[in-house]
């Protein structure tokens, strides 16, 4: 049986469609878990991640050891158990020290741009590198186009030297008369 | 647009962006961020509680205190540790100015947070403090949004929480915000403590 050849290109191209594919599963999977699908234990932890110690080096509670981290910690869990939601234990942070406990802030208002801001950068650098390589690409072609011509040029000259040679309108370069090789063997 | 330009763009706004975003996040923290939870300094914050806040807080005699008790006083709450050098340095002129303050209406209650009985009850014995004293649950620090050590809020005769200080007072400190408190409440002058 022959072998199948696939180009490499296709390869490429199949194995982004099935990591952007894989990605958008994920994406979506994570989106449909719930705070109920989560045991309490599940629900702290997450949360603990989500909260900034107040008094530490950009740590969140659950990276500190700090005691008023143990003790958001032991609030968060308390206040799981009476049956509060995620969004009402973060709000009730945020009341008593403000949005820079939350380490990632709320993606409304001002803070947009936060969330924003990484796409905008990403998508100006990927825009400004097409440009930059799609520019090269076009100077090389055009140096390579100038380039061909020049080749052909001086190839058609040569032929044109060559055949004029032969139908002895000019005299082949390096080759010498008869005439003038007798003369230099007579000097010699 | 030559090369050179586009790639000054492409990488200068990303960059002049990131920095932009780094400095807005330094601004955001207040450089509050780092401190180990000893409030050194003093000086006055804004509220991390809403005004009509309360506790309940066992004292180390065993009976439970609240604000709505101390209702008709004026209360200084302050959140301490028996560990914590300003707070230490402050004990003594806290149990002198209790001593002065509670005969004018003026009620003090200490709240010792990150500590353990033992500390606590020698340090109240060693300097004297007739306050009541109670060791915090590990949630009244928490509800009341302390950062660190010592933090004192103000409570008016209304029961209103109107004022926070971080860091320790010296007695004319004390004495400046309590008479700004006992006046108001008087009606000798209202506001100003606000």
């Amino acid at each position: 049986m022959p072998m199948r050849i696939v180009p490499d290109r296709f390869v490429t191209t199949r194995a982004i469609a099935w990591l952007a594919l894989g990605v958008l599963a994920l994406t979506v999977f994570a989106a449909c878990v719930q705070e109920d699908d989560l045991t309490p234990d599940q629900r702290a932890y997450t949360l603990d991640r989500e909260l900034m110690c107040p008094v530490c080096d950009g740590q969140t509670i659950d990276q500190s050891h700090a005691q008023i981290a143990e003790d958001m910690k032991r609030v968060v869990r308390e206040k799981i158990a009476e049956g509060e939601s995620n969004q009402e234990i973060r709000d009730y942070f945020v009341a008593r020290y403000g949005e820079v406990v939350l380490a990632a802030p709320e993606a409304s208002g001002f803070n947009l741009i936060i969330w924003l801001m990484p796409a905008v950068i990403g998508g100006g650098g990927a825009l400004a590198v097409f440009w930059v390589l799609k520019n090269m690409r076009r100077n090389s072609a055009q140096y390579a186009a100038t380039h061909r011509e020049t080749l052909e040029d001086r190839q058609l000259k040569q032929y044109l030297e060559k055949v004029d040679s032969d139908i002895g309108l000019i005299q082949a370069p390096g080759a010498e008369t008869g005439q003038q090789a007798g003369r230099k063997g007579g000097s010699d | 647009m030559t090369q050179r330009r586009a790639i000054a763009v492409g990488v200068g706004i990303p960059l002049i962006l990131l920095a932009s975003l780094l400095a807005w996040g330094v601004a955001q923290t207040g450089g509050t961020q780092g401190r180990p939870g000893v409030n050194d300094s003093f000086g006055e914050v804004s509220l991390t509680v809403e005004p009509d806040a309360d506790f309940e807080l066992t004292t180390i005699g065993g009976d439970v205190v609240s604000l709505e008790q101390l209702r008709g006083k004026v209360v200084l709450v302050d959140f301490w540790s028996s560990w914590c050098a300003p707070c230490r340095a402050e004990g003594p002129i806290l149990a002198e100015a209790y001593k002065e303050w509670r005969d004018r209406g003026v009620e003090f209650v200490g709240i010792a947070i990150w500590d353990e009985a033992g500390p606590v009850e020698d340090f109240i014995e060693r300097n004297g403090i007739e306050y009541v004293n109670g060791l915090d649950n590990g949630r009244i620090a928490v509800d009341w949004g302390v950062r660190g050590i010592p933090e004192k809020f103000f409570v008016t005769a209304d029961g209103e929480v109107v004022k926070k200080i971080a860091g320790p007072n010296t007695e004319a400190t004390l004495s400046r915000i309590l008479e700004e408190l006992t006046d108001e409440a008087l009606g000798i002058r209202t506001s100003a403590a606000r």
